[in-house]
This record gives C-alpha cells, sequence and structure tokens, in this order.
C-alpha cells in the first residue's frame, strides 16, 4: 500500500492511510466509498456503487465465507454508513449463474433478467435488511476482491463519443476494456465476467455510454486507480479544450443581472403555474456562467435535442431538456412566453410520440410529459422536481450532462442512448417497483409557503408544522436574524 | 411602509400566504394612546397584510394556481371592551379586510382570518410590561423579582379561567387552525374568521 501522496488535476485525492490503517475490512470500504462519493467528479450524487469480498463467519456454520459487501439500493456514497451497504453470500450469487444459463431466453432486458433480482434477497449474508443493487452482478462476477463502479463526467465524456472504443484503446491501452451500452443487471454482469476470463490483466471497463468500473485485490489500490483513469480521461481532454470554441462558440450574449431579474420575476411564476397543473413543481434556477457558456452557445439546440447519456441523468432530466429559442439580445418578455408555450406544446407531442413508439406491452402508463430541465439563452437553466432538493439534484445531474457533453464534443463527436435504449431505462418495470415502494406525499408536499412574522410565537410554530407537513417554507420576519434561526431549525 | 418587493429570490412567494406579524403597542399607564401609535398600529395590523395580499395577488394571478392565504386576527376584533382601543380597532379592520380579500382574490385565492386570544406564551405580543400592566389591572399578586415567564404563566391561568375551556392557549393551537384554513382540507371555506380563543362567549358570532 502506497503511503505517498499523490497529486492529481482533476480529482481530489483524501486518502488517509493512518486512519485507515485502523479499520477493518468493511469499515475501509465505507471509508472508500465516502472518498469517492464526496467528489463531484468522480461521481453523481446517488450514482455508482463500491464492493468489497470479504471473508466473514457464518453465523450457522461458525466457518470462514466470501461474502460480498456491496453498496446497495438507494442512499449515496459520500453519506453510506454500514446501513448502506447489502451482504451477499458470493458461492450464492455465482450458483446463481445455473438458474439463468437454464432459461430458455437470456439477455440483457429478458424476463429472466429482472427475475434474478428477485434471488438476490435469497443470497443475502446475515439477514441484512438493504435492498441489493441492480448492479450487483457488476461487482460478483469479476474476480477483483474490491471493485469500485463510478459516473465520471470525465470518463462519461469518453464513453458517449462515436469512437468511444477506439479512444478507450488510445487513453488507456490494453488495461481498460471497452463494452457498448447494455442495460445494467445479471447479463452485464456475465458480460464482465467473459472479459476478465479472455484477458486477465484488465484493470477495468469503460460501460459505453453509462461509466467506469475498475477493481484490485487491495482497497487502497483500488481507490487510487479509481483517481487515475478518471484523471487521466480529464487530462486527455484538457488538453483538448476548445476554449472559446467550446460547443461552437457563443451565439448569444448573457443578460445582466438586473434585466435577468426583471425578466425572471415575471416568467418564473407563470412557469411555475404552467408545469404545475398535473402536478405541482418546485424549480432550481442557475445562471452561472458555466451553465450559460452552454445554453448561449452555438450547439445548444443540437446537442439539447440529442439528449443526455447515463441513466442515472435521465431518470431525473429526462432524456432531453427543452430549449427556448429565444433571442436574449433581441427578444421581449411577450415573445419568450410565446416561445415557451410553443416550445412545451411540442415537447409533450414529442414526449407521448416517444412513449408510444417505445412502449411494450407490459409497459406502465406514460408519466408527465412535461420537461424537468429548460434552457433559455442569455437567461440560464431552471430545472424542476417534486421539491426543492429533487429539482436540486436534477439541476446537477443536468450540470453534469453539459460537461459530459463538453468532453466528449472536445475529444470527437458526442452521442446520444438510442432512444428505446432510455425508454427501456426509464420505463424500466424495476424502476416502477421502485417508485411504487416509496412513501405517500405528506399533505403539504409541493408546496410553497410563505410566513410573515415566521421569527417568533406563532409565526415561528407554524413554519415549523409547515415544514413538518412537507412543506417549502419562506421565512420572513421585520428582524432577519430571527426569520434566519427559525428556518435553521429542522424536527 | 413599503411594499414587499421580491428581491433575490423571485421564485419564492409560491402557493399559500400565511401572515402571523402584529403589533401591540401599550396605551400610557392612564389608559390613552399617543398619536403614532394609532398609525403604527394600523399599519402593521391591517395597511401590512393588505399590500403583501396585493404583491402576492400578483404571483398567484400569474402561476394561475389554487392557493390560500390565512391573517392572524384577534378576538379583539369582535368583543368590545376598554382599554386597548387602538389594537382592537385595527383588528376589526383586519377582519373585514380578510371578508374582502376573499372577495377579491376568489375563485382562485381563498383567505381566512384565525382569531387568537390570549396566547401568552412565547408571544412578542406580550411583552413584560404589558403582562404587568395586564396582572395590575385583574389585581393579580405578583411579584417585580418574578421572572417574565412566571408571570405570563399567572397571567395565562387568569385568562383561561375566563374560556369556556379553562385551559390556556398555546402558539401551537393557532398553529393547527392556521394549517387547516391553509390547506385543501379546507378548500371550500373563505372569509371566515375562526376564533382559537379558549371559548369566549362575548365572540360569538351571531
Amino acid at each position: 500500500m502506497s503511503t505517498v501522496e499523490k497529486r492529481y488535476a482533476h480529482v481530489t485525492y483524501a486518502w488517509d492511510a493512518q486512519r485507515a490503517a485502523k479499520m477493518n475490512g468493511l469499515q475501509t470500504l465505507i471509508f472508500r466509498s465516502n472518498l469517492l462519493g464526496d467528489d463531484g467528479r468522480i461521481t453523481n450524487t446517488g450514482g455508482g456503487n463500491t464492493s468489497s469480498k470479504l471473508l466473514e463467519t457464518d453465523p450457522l456454520t461458525g466457518e470462514q465465507v466470501e461474502v460480498l459487501w456491496v453498496k446497495g439500493s438507494g442512499g449515496d456514497l459520500r453519506t453510506s454508513t454500514a446501513e448502506n451497504f447489502s451482504s451477499l453470500y458470493m458461492s450464492k450469487l455465482v450458483d446463481l449463474q445455473q438458474i439463468y444459463a437454464a432459461a430458455p431466453a437470456r439477455g440483457a432486458k429478458t424476463p429472466i433478467e429482472d427475475k434474478m433480482v428477485s434471488y438476490y434477497p435469497h443470497c443475502t449474508f446475515n439477514l441484512n435488511p438493504r435492498a441489493s443493487s441492480i448492479d450487483t452482478p457488476l461487482h460478483a462476477f469479476v474476480p477483483w476482491k474490491h471493485v469500485d463502479h463510478t459516473h465520471p463526467n470525465s470518463v462519461i465524456s469518453v464513453a458517449a463519443t462515436r469512437r468511444s472504443e477506439q479512444l478507450t484503446r488510445e487513453i488507456y491501452g490494453d488495461e481498460i476494456a471497452w463494452t457498448p451500452w447494455m442495460r445494467p443487471g445479471f447479463e452485464l454482469g456475465l458480460t464482465l465476467q467473459r472479459l476478465w476470463e479472455k484477458q486477465p490483466q484488465l484493470k477495468g471497463v469503460i460501460l459505453g455510454q453509462h461509466g467506469l468500473l475498475n477493481g484490485a485485490h487491495d482497497q487502497y489500490e483500488c481507490y487510487e486507480l479509481s483517481l487515475d483513469l478518471i484523471d487521466k480521461a480529464a487530462r486527455f481532454i484538457e488538453a483538448r479544450d476548445r476554449g472559446d470554441q467550446t460547443f461552437g462558440g457563443q451565439k448569444y450574449q448573457s443578460l445582466d443581472e438586473s434585466k435577468r431579474n426583471a425578466i425572471l420575476e415575471q416568467l418564473l411564476p407563470w412557469l411555475r403555474g404552467e408545469l404545475s397543473r398535473q402536478q405541482r413543481m418546485v424549480g432550481t434556477l442557475q445562471t452561472d456562467a458555466t451553465m450559460l457558456r452552454f445554453v448561449n452557445s452555438q450547439d445548444a439546440p443540437r446537442l439539447a435535442e440529442l439528449g443526455t447519456s447515463c441513466p442515472d441523468h435521465f431518470l431525473r432530466t429526462k432524456i432531453k431538456p427543452m430549449y427556448v429559442p429565444w433571442n436574449p439580445q433581441s427578444g421581449d418578455f411577450a415573445g419568450l412566453k410565446q416561445l415557451i408555450l410553443s416550445g412545451l406544446e411540442q415537447y409533450r407531442k414529442d414526449y407521448a410520440a416517444y412513449y408510444e413508439r417505445c412502449k411494450h406491452a407490459d409497459s406502465p402508463a406514460m408519466r408527465g410529459a412535461d420537461p424537468t430541465v429548460i434552457l433559455i439563452p442569455g437567461i440560464g437553466m431552471i430545472a424542476w422536481g417534486k421539491t426543492k432538493s429533487e429539482s436540486r439534484v436534477t439541476a446537477e445531474f443536468y450540470n453534469c450532462a453539459v460537461e459530459v457533453m463538453r468532453g466528449a464534443e472536445a475529444i470527437d463527436e458526442y452521442i446520444a442512448l438510442p432512444e428505446q435504449e432510455a425508454f427501456d431505462i426509464e420505463y424500466w418495470l424495476l424502476e416502477e417497483a421502485k417508485l411504487k415502494r416509496m412513501p405517500p406525499e405528506k399533505p403539504y408536499a409541493r408546496r410553497v409557503v410563505m410566513v410573515v412574522g415566521a421569527g417568533s410565537g406563532i409565526g415561528k410554530e407554524v413554519a415549523h408544522r409547515f415544514a413538518n407537513e412537507g412543506a417549502h417554507v419562506v421565512c420572513a420576519d421585520l428582524d432577519p436574524k430571527a426569520a434566519q434561526q427559525t428556518a435553521d431549525i429542522t424536527s | 411602509m413599503r411594499r414587499p418587493r421580491p428581491e433575490g429570490s423571485p421564485a419564492d412567494g409560491g402557493h399559500h400566504l400565511v401572515i402571523t406579524a402584529g403589533i401591540y403597542v401599550s396605551p400610557r399607564p392612564d389608559g390613552t394612546i399617543p398619536d403614532d401609535a394609532w398609525g403604527l398600529t394600523f399599519d402593521v395590523n391591517v395597511i401590512g397584510p393588505a399590500l403583501v395580499a396585493d404583491e402576492a395577488r400578483k404571483i398567484f394571478q400569474a402561476q394561475g394556481l389554487r392557493g390560500s392565504m390565512v391573517v392572524t386576527t384577534s378576538v379583539n376584533g369582535m368583543v368590545s371592551k376598554k382599554g386597548s382601543l387602538a389594537y382592537d380597532a385595527s383588528k376589526a379592520a383586519a377582519n373585514h379586510l380578510v371578508r374582502e380579500l376573499a372577495v377579491e382574490l376568489a375563485p382562485l385565492v381563498r383567505v381566512n382570518a384565525v382569531a387568537p386570544a390570549t396566547v401568552v406564551a412565547g408571544s412578542s405580543m406580550f411583552p413584560r410590561d404589558r403582562v404587568i400592566a395586564s396582572l395590575s389591572k385583574y389585581n393579580i399578586a405578583f411579584e417585580e423579582s418574578e421572572s417574565t415567564e412566571s408571570l405570563r404563566d399567572k397571567l395565562a391561568r387568569f385568562y383561561a379561567e375566563r374560556t369556556l375551556t379553562k385551559v390556556p392557549i398555546l402558539p401551537a393551537d393557532q398553529a393547527e387552525a392556521i394549517v387547516f384554513l391553509t390547506g385543501d382540507k379546507a378548500a371550500k371555506t373563505t372569509g371566515q374568521v375562526l376564533a382559537v380563543d379558549g371559548g369566549l362567549v362575548e365572540a360569538f358570532v351571531r
């Protein structure tokens, strides 16, 4: 294990060898996971998973058995604790391959593949209640003791290009393999197993239009390898950065703050109303230079229309955002509203048509047809969700999408997922089951309540009551400090 | 008095507006009210809610989604007594403001009021000097050395005895009524003043 601190240009190195030395295997796995999840360039919120194959004592036989500790369904690597990890008997997981092999029809997206998920609970070690991730076979069936699967923007940039396979070889040589897009599950796990059987020297693989997976027999080496691979892709991109020709150069200029805010003051309530016809939505606004460099660019309409890569991203952002073809330099507010209205009408038509084209006999009913990301030149991006924090995550994911496109267009040509593949993730029956398992929404969910007088007395009491009932509460008071105090208390 | 400006967060101010801000300006010891106290009392208790409602109306109308407003008034706007002329008159005005706003903002926005009485606990409406003035008025024994909390507690229990339910009224009681009137469970209620006063016969509406 190396104790030399390394310096990376594009990821944060945070390993603490002294702390790790005092940890057991599971603790080290958690530590490694928290570090990886802490850097948005390594993986997105809730994205990716980690694992370690550790020897544990079987509670019934007292024997040493190999157990796969793997990040479970739900939760985020950055904040994961032991409770977030599933534990499964490796031998039972491997035995599942016989069930799969016996099925008359197998492969990605077959019924047997989804059925395999129902067997994971039977492989659980020590009554661990944490539900297993769909990605469990990706960890189980590769020979490395420790495996990191991440969604790094820089690597997804490589993974989302037309010449992705050649670029992978160019950047990484033959240490890193490449597989085309495949919906994650049992078949992808077996695909990786076969890859490693053919090329035992492999350290990792780029999953086309998805992310990175790599492993080692030592926890620290696995962590270091992840950082190495991600940083390498980022440096390759940086060396080919197109500077002011990024995204084809700027088509529009950002509006100055006061003009922008004057428009937003009028626009946002109206827009929220337009998007809240079926269910109320809450928005996150972004007007920073990085996002505007994309939104104002020549290529923005083309790239926005192409859609996103990485399944995690588009589950939130939908396959494509809505780009509003408004000229901030010459257009007026009435024109902007008109373009948004016609854009929404077209988007809803396009979405319904996509659903109709791609649906299967057993697909869940169509969910909302509204965009969750809206791009307005000169102004910025607005992301929508059922809560403030959900809309922030959607915003984060579209930021990732923009960064992925930037990298891909710098080194080659960006490509998005084929729409049937995107549909098969968005309307995956397992995804639908996950949504149905969620608890019902609270009475004031999706609502915004402003309390004038929230700093004390009845106002403070009522602000907390609304918050407990799921509302987003805006605390206003003559005494701004008191209002802030009320806002800061979470019960 | 200035109109509220939605600065910095133009997307704020969403679906429901609750106003609990109010002011009680203590009369002079002889019971008279300084001229400027009248203006301040009406500014905060009546004109403030009116201006905030007017700004909120623009957002409500732009959104086109059903919303609601609840204003905290007071049973003092209904019960006739002596000792707090300006405050009581302002609360009567606030009650009628709520009724008329309910008409003006219909059908999109419902407007109601909650009328507390004697919420002494944790209230900025009952600063120490007002509590002492009231204890004196009612001939309730106290020591100057007592904590404000202890004085408030004495007053709250005195008030409770005068109600039908006989229990001190808490901010949580007001919050419960406000949350009810704000939400969808009160979807068919507008223009109403709901008294949360422990049960005061003088405040019963005819």
